[in-house]
């Protein structure tokens, strides 16, 4: 499992295969949330257009990288603590691939400060 | 762009055989696409002879294909093909080829032409096998 907090970084590595016409405007997408029955629910997503593919004759392989900078685990409008699972797509307006990572794979944790332990007294004075 | 001659006009010397492409005249964009020009010596001795080749699709002025060599010295009715390379462009484009003859005056003089339409592959690309791993870094 692969724990992450504020500040770290999840980096993508991934390759597919390409062949026939030159393409542009491919995008590469990856998240972390989780995989349900009504599909993936995303916590964190890092994505972008991929350089231009050109011509191949036979099926060739694309390669690339997303790096994913975890942000404030916890706390209001962020991502909540817990065990999530990783998923990717490369996509056009025409073509979708998908992968789909090993579930209950990652973890957020909270690294930051914490408040707790209120303790008060009072006197006359 | 290419020079321009009377369509009726048949070659005087220096005759444009055959224009065509390797392997298909249909291509994919950003394919490689190898054009070929043939020509034939239509005079009764050796003569020097040179090819050019022009893109229509669009561009003005046209792009040229290099070819190497881009002349040559033929026997009387010999034919040599010429080639050169060019992508495919992202739309249908037809291939110029033409000719010229070396004269006793020792210049080129344009002689003849054809063309050939290239149509563009409606083949997309295909992506598929899309593999990840992930770490912390």
């Amino acid at each position: 499992m692969v724990q992450l907090q504020q500040g770290n970084t999840l980096r993508f590595s991934g390759n597919f295969r390409h062949q026939g016409a030159a393409m542009t405007g491919v995008k590469a997408r990856a998240a972390i949330g989780n995989k349900g029955t009504f599909g993936f629910d995303e916590v964190l997503w890092v994505e972008v257009t991929l350089p231009s593919i050109p011509y191949h004759a036979t099926a060739t392989q694309v390669n690339f990288t997303l790096d994913m900078v975890i942000p404030a685990i916890g706390g209001y409008g962020n991502p909540e603590p817990g065990i999530y699972e990783a998923y990717a797509k490369v996509y056009t307006s025409t073509q979708e691939i998908f992968w789909y990572g090993t579930l209950d794979d990652i973890e957020l944790v909270s690294g930051g400060a914490t408040i707790s332990n209120l303790s008060v007294s009072y006197s006359k004075v | 762009m290419s020079p321009k001659k009377d369509k009726n006009k048949m070659a005087q010397y220096a005759q444009v055989y055959d224009v065509y492409t390797s392997p298909y005249q249909e291509q994919a964009a950003g394919g490689l696409v190898t054009a070929y020009v043939q020509i034939k010596n239509l005079f009764s001795a050796p003569i020097s002879v040179m090819a050019g080749v022009a893109l229509e699709h669009g561009e003005t002025p046209w792009p040229t294909v290099s070819m190497s060599p881009d002349w040559i010295t033929l026997n009387s009715a010999q034919i040599y093909t010429f080639s050169g390379t060019f992508y495919m462009p992202n739309q249908n484009v037809t291939i110029h080829g033409y000719s010229y003859w070396y004269g006793a005056d020792e210049a080129w003089h344009f002689d003849d032409e054809k063309t050939v339409l290239i149509r563009l592959s409606s083949q997309q690309g295909v992506l598929s096998n899309l593999v990840v791993s992930y770490g912390r870094i």
